[in-house]
């Protein structure tokens, strides 16, 4: 009960929603239509699951005043506060909005652009003509970040138009032939999640 | 030994970024920006699209990615709205819920357009794939209300307009993927869709191009900056590019300057082994 | 030079300098508690948007007498139940919904989507070197994933050897186009970090 019925839910559910695109039975495609939609309404709950998660992980952390648990204090106090303010104030109050303009927009921009930073860090301290393929990595690399930019053309007509080439040419054939290999994949894991020969997404031993 | 003339701190890298990058911002160099061909692709559609078509607009962007995507949202919405389409507007990501009411205002709020007869705001909505999905039976049903809680069948925009294949055409902004709208609406539906990616995505999305799956793939803040070119406003995405150039061109030459550093502790290296 | 006034903007821009600060200081106090500050307003506006979309798609219907959707619900809130000791099984069956639901729906338009749309749009007329050039990458990079380990001493045997190291270099063109595109990204995320400081904050 605990494997075997969740393994046969996923069976008639996936092989449901797949045979749906192929065949048209009346009591399948109404089925399916229902079971699209209660899909967008059990993915709603399980971000309610990710907060609680949350609380779950820091909280304990907290009373037992273990590792950085200052930090998770600073942590739960804002989220809290958010959830107070956006739910029983509205989103348009000046706490909720002072929090998202003030804290979220830049904390979320500015932790991704230390990204360029480490990039640029790295590809100088790493990016080495070490083989053919290194180099061709290298070569490539280098021309089209002057293709992508306005001193590329600049520098010389020619660059922004070998850098088109080589997107469109020996860059789409081996994003294309990515893209093929993956779709194998992803069909095969697929398939083995719907038939019940691969059981991760259950998880635990019971 | 490391020869630090060739392999200096990393700090002194990150410095020489952040002033090569500060500088032209304060003194633009104006250099020239020329759209490129996926962009030309996108705003030749548009441009073609008869006052009142309809449009879908997705967010699927975090608000880490939006120095790089909203450019192009922005940019794209001054040109729908001046063109007459009709937009819904939706988000998969539930901080940018807030953001996306915020760009409708920007544009086609600014334009005077109508609320409920020219665009809808529907919000975010839970379920990505699945729920791009259920939208190819019912928008009513996935939604049920607008961001502002407005019940969708009172709206005018819907009077023509319940299920995904009824809109004309799909802009999906995303920086997490385009083959769940690939597969879900062009594949499912044949609709046409543009999409603006950020820079990581670009290259890999070419092939969807060739194979006439996706209208055009606009690429990151360079594509942002060269539909304002053509849109004839410039914003910050064009403001963005004379430190774009300076920037990669610093980091091409320490690319070069360290690489001429190794190929001479090579040559060292033989000579001691020789 | 005119310094904003907007007590937001300075709340951004301090934000924005005290993660800035981690660069050039690992160990910075102000990126850690600020780094936390933002993810807990993350957090909870996830959960602040999440509970509007709940009202507008649960609780509104429910009360209008709308019992159509009492299944997901009650498979949503199966999803919670995992947090009880010793229940957490339960949430295998709304988990195995959500798993089954995206394969299937993702199954049947995969292979039109990005199998044969793909390798339609890879057999050209081979009449100009672009698309011989094309057409022999693509099954040189499918054969180097396919074709290589096991099987590399046959490939060579067969004389086909090239095929996959010309797949391999190819591969390498497009690694090399993606780390060109990669660093313009990240670099734009910077810049408008910057540009917000000069010109909302310092106003120049």
């Amino acid at each position: 009960m605990k494997r075997t019925i969740p393994i046969v839910i996923a069976f008639l559910v996936g092989m449901g929603l797949m045979l749906d695109n192929f065949i048209t039975f009346a009591p399948l495609n109404t089925a399916a239509v229902s079971v699209r939609s209660w899909l967008v309404i059990i993915a709603l709950f399980s971000i309610m699951v990710a907060a609680l998660n949350l609380l779950l992980v820091h909280i304990p952390r907290i009373q037992r005043r273990q590792g950085s648990w200052i930090q998770s204090s600073v942590l739960i106090t804002f989220m809290l506060l958010t959830i107070i303010t956006g739910i029983f104030m509205g989103t348009k109050n000046v706490v909720y909005s002072t929090f998202y303009d003030g804290i979220l927009t830049p904390g979320s921009t500015t932790v991704n652009s230390l990204l360029a930073f480490f990039i640029a860090s790295a590809a100088v301290r790493t990016f080495r003509a070490r083989s053919l393929e290194s180099s061709l990595l290298l070569l490539t690399a280098i021309l089209l970040m002057l293709s992508n930019v306005t001193i590329g053309s600049a520098i010389s007509k020619y660059i922004p138009v070998i850098g088109q080439w080589v997107t469109n040419v020996p860059n789409a054939t081996a994003q294309r032939g990515l893209i093929i290999t993956s779709s194998l994949a992803f069909v095969t894991i697929n398939l083995r999640n719907i038939l019940g020969l691969s059981t991760q997404w259950l998880g635990g031993k019971d | 030994m490391k020869n630090r003339l060739f392999d200096p701190d990393k700090r002194i890298t990150y410095l020489l970024l952040l002033l090569v990058m500060i500088f032209p911002l304060i003194n633009p160099l104006g250099i020239a920006i020329k759209p490129s061909e996926n962009t030309l692709l996108a705003y030749n559609y548009v441009e073609n699209l008869q006052p009142g078509s309809t449009m879908i607009l997705f967010i699927d962007y975090g608000m880490g990615q939006s120095a790089e995507l909203t450019p192009q949202v922005i940019a794209s919405l001054k040109h729908f709205a001046d063109k007459g389409l009709k937009l819904f507007a939706a988000t998969q990501v539930p901080e940018m819920a807030t953001a996306l009411s915020t760009y409708l205002a920007q544009t086609y709020g600014a334009a005077n357009k109508e609320y409920g007869v020219d665009y809808v705001d529907l919000g975010y909505f839970a379920g990505a794939e699945s729920a791009i999905g259920a939208m190819g039976d019912s928008l009513i049903d996935v939604f049920k209300a607008d961001a502002n809680g407005t019940d969708l069948t009172t709206l005018p925009i819907f009077k023509n307009v319940t299920k995904l294949p009824d809109i004309n055409v799909m802009f999906a902004v995303t920086a997490s993927g385009t083959i769940p709208f690939i597969r879900q609406a062009n594949a499912k539906f044949g609709m046409p869709i543009i999409f603006s990616v950020n820079a990581v995505m670009g290259p890999a999305n070419v092939p969807y191009v060739q194979s006439g799956q996706a209208v055009s793939v606009l690429v990151g803040s360079t594509g942002a900056a060269e539909y304002e070119t053509l849109i004839s406003q410039p914003g910050t995405a064009s403001a963005a590019m004379d430190a774009q150039s300076l920037a990669h061109l610093v980091i091409i030459l320490l690319i070069v300057w360290g690489n001429i550093g190794y190929f001479l502790e090579q040559k060292r290296g033989k000579e001691k082994n020789a | 030079m005119q310094i904003s006034q907007d007590p937001i903007v300075w709340l951004a821009a301090f934000v924005t300098i005290s993660i800035l600060s981690f660069v050039f200081w690992n160990d910075s106090p102000f990126y850690k508690y600020v780094q936390s500050a933002y993810l807990g307003v993350a957090a909870g506006v996830t959960v602040v948007v999440g509970w509007s979309n709940i009202k507008n798609q649960v609780i509104t219907p429910l009360t209008n007498g709308n019992y159509t959707i009492i299944i997901p619900v009650l498979l949503g809130l199966l999803l919670i139940v995992r947090f009880i000791p010793g229940l957490n099984w339960v949430a295998r069956y709304p988990v195995a919904v959500l798993v089954a639901g995206g394969a299937g729906l993702g199954l049947a338009n995969t292979v039109q989507a990005q199998f044969i749309s793909q390798i339609k749009a890879g057999l050209k007329p081979l009449n100009s070197i672009d698309n011989v050039l094309m057409f022999v990458g693509l099954l040189a990079v499918i054969s180097f994933f396919f074709l290589t380990g096991r099987t590399t001493r046959v490939m060579e045997k067969m004389k086909l050897g090239w095929l996959t190291r010309f797949g391999r270099i190819v591969l390498m063109v497009a690694f090399g186009a993606s780390f060109g595109t990669t660093v313009m990204g990240r670099c734009s995320i910077l810049i408008g970090r910057l540009q917000f400081l000069l010109t909302d904050f310092l106003g120049l």
